[in-house]
């Protein structure tokens, strides 16, 4: 157990519904270490999404608890900063503004606040963006924008919930080196929840592999790929060894969902 | 990698600075414009708009002229211009008007302070809404105008009368469209502050009013039209001015071209309150608008 880092003892998610009981999470245990990057890939409806929201604080689990550096977490704080598919900047501030927005909470000091914004601004590349508003921004400056507003609040862990599922594959690609080129600047906890194969493999240090009904972790692959990675990363002999085997268990959760449910009478 | 996401902004910003200015093909922009949603440009819209004005005060000639209805039944647009100028010209008109606007606006203004806190209370708070938002359904449905010979009998028929069949008629129908408002609230937006150090109790102010002001703007808009009409109920009985006053003294005198002048003049002034409306809406909220 990491008394530092973030750990995840044997977490369960039933959700009631009218039609039963729906297991979405079954006896989840995971331990992260502080400045490691984990993935946590799965097809849709395996959960990831929730075990991050209960990572969050924004749900709680049915069962076990999340301890981070030996507290037990409760409801969601500053020390996790989120990132969402959906754009969730405040559109009646500026960019500057929604990257001060979590350090005005703190009560900094103006002057401080705006070199914190200004030196994020300058990190994700949206210098000369600073006073726009995010709805006239493109999708990828927005998640940028979203980024640096999680990272300028220095919360221990960086939750990411698909931040780039809704951007095209180019802006993607560009995205995710952006991501890495930040972490690698102001190294930081992050979890990450995606369910594109090589995004999850790019960029952690380890892979978490989900099954879906119910969700479980169903293998860890230890990505020891050297750092800095870049693009060409992603047309190695190694890169494609961690995706083969991704790729087939993850397959094999697809296959196991499309399989018609015998229902007995 | 820096150096070419600088390359990238700047060609982005020069593109978001440089406006098409071409004023070539104007007609054509304009048959451009009748695609579904499409953008129109100011001049065009201006150009559009009195034209219909134009076409209506055609309609309305041609109506008097062509099929003669007797003016008496439909007064010419000469006839109640001549009105209007009468009615300008005594200065007891212009008064009426001043005072039919004093009283929408003390009713409309006392009830909006009451129905948005309340209405930002029920979109927020479950428990609110419990107790709340099944009484104003409730309320919503009295008719207003059916109130006035209560309010009579309980308050008089003076001025707070009048005001009152306006907060009735306005309040409960705005407490309801500003609950609606604030649930269009985005809850990962709200989410997402809370994981930057905002406290459940600050979301309201700090993020759920702003993200919702603009379309409880809008909802004011809409229930201050809803406004005039029940001030205009209010006047035509028990009222000693105003312009719903002066509309039935003019039925009592058969003035049915003094009855169309107090028509289009809360027309007119319900189009001015429209315009600022949406000229106040431009110059506060133009970053509610939605470019991707």
């Amino acid at each position: 157990m990491t008394a530092a880092g973030l750990d995840i003892q044997n977490v369960n998610k039933i959700y009631q519904s009218k039609s039963g009981n729906v297991f979405a999470l079954d006896q989840i245990n995971l331990q992260v270490k502080p400045k490691e990057f984990v993935s946590l890939l799965g097809t849709s409806g395996c959960g990831k999404s929730t075990l991050l929201r209960i990572i969050c604080g924004l749900e709680d689990a049915t069962n076990g608890a999340i301890y981070h550096k030996g507290k037990e977490l409760h409801g969601p704080g500053p020390d996790r900063g989120m990132v969402f598919q959906a754009y969730t900047l405040f559109p009646w501030m500026t960019v500057s503004e929604n990257i001060q927005f979590g350090l005005k909470q703190k009560h900094l000091g103006k002057k401080e606040a705006k070199e914190i914004a200004e030196h994020y601004i300058e990190l994700v590349g949206l210098r000369g963006f600073e006073e726009q508003c995010p709805n006239f921004l493109s999708g990828g400056m927005k998640q940028r924008v979203a980024i640096a507003r999680a990272l300028a609040n220095d919360p221990d862990i960086l939750l990411l919930d698909e931040p780039f599922g809704a951007l095209d594959m180019q802006t993607r690609g560009v995205m995710q080196e952006l991501l890495l080129n930040v972490w690698q600047k102001s190294p930081k906890m992050i979890v990450m929840v995606t369910h594109d194969i090589d995004e999850a493999i790019f960029l952690a240090d380890r892979v978490a592999i989900m099954s879906a009904r119910p969700g479980r972790i169903k293998e860890i692959l230890d990505i020891n790929i050297e750092r800095p990675r870049d693009y060409h990363v992603k047309t190695s002999q190694q890169f494609m060894e961690y995706k083969e085997r991704a790729t087939e268990i993850i397959r094999e959760e697809s296959m196991k969902l499309l399989q018609p449910k015998v229902v007995s009478a | 990698m820096v150096n070419v996401n600088e390359k990238m902004n700047t060609m982005i910003q020069n593109h978001l600075l440089t406006k098409p200015t071409s004023k070539r093909n104007r007609g054509h922009k304009l048959l451009q414009a009748f695609t579904p949603m499409g953008k129109i440009s100011k001049c065009h819209t201006i150009l559009l708009a009195a034209a219909a004005f134009a076409g209506i005060l055609g309609l309305w000639t041609l109506l008097i002229a062509v099929v003669g209805i007797d003016p008496f039944f439909q007064p010419s647009p000469s006839a109640t211009l001549a009105a209007a100028q009468t009615l300008l010209s005594d200065g007891e008109f212009i008064k009426g008007v001043q005072m039919t606007v004093f009283r929408v606006m003390t009713g409309f203004i006392i009830a909006a302070a009451i129905a948005v806190p309340l209405g930002l209370l029920i979109g927020t708070y479950a428990p609110a809404s419990a107790i709340l938002e099944y009484v104003f359904s409730f309320v919503r449905y009295l008719p207003a105008s059916a109130f006035i010979p209560l309010f009579i009998l309980w308050i008089g028929i003076d001025e707070p009368e009048k005001i009152a069949v306006i907060i009735l008629g306005s309040l409960p129908q705005l407490v309801l469209m500003v609950a609606t408002n604030v649930r269009n609230v985005p809850m990962s937006m709200i989410e997402v502050s809370y994981t930057l150090g905002t406290s459940k109790a600050d979301v309201l102010w700090k993020i759920i009013l702003p993200k919702s002001l603009p379309d409880i703007v809008d909802s004011l808009r809409t229930v201050l039209g809803w406004a005039w009409t029940y001030i205009i109920v209010a006047e035509l009985v028990g009222a000693s001015s105003g312009i719903g006053y002066m509309i039935i003294q003019s039925q009592r005198m058969m003035n049915t071209s003094r009855i169309f002048v107090g028509i289009l003049t809360i027309g007119l002034i319900g189009m001015i309150i429209d315009i600022a409306f949406k000229l106040a809406h431009d110059h506060f909220f133009y970053w509610n608008k939605e470019m991707h």
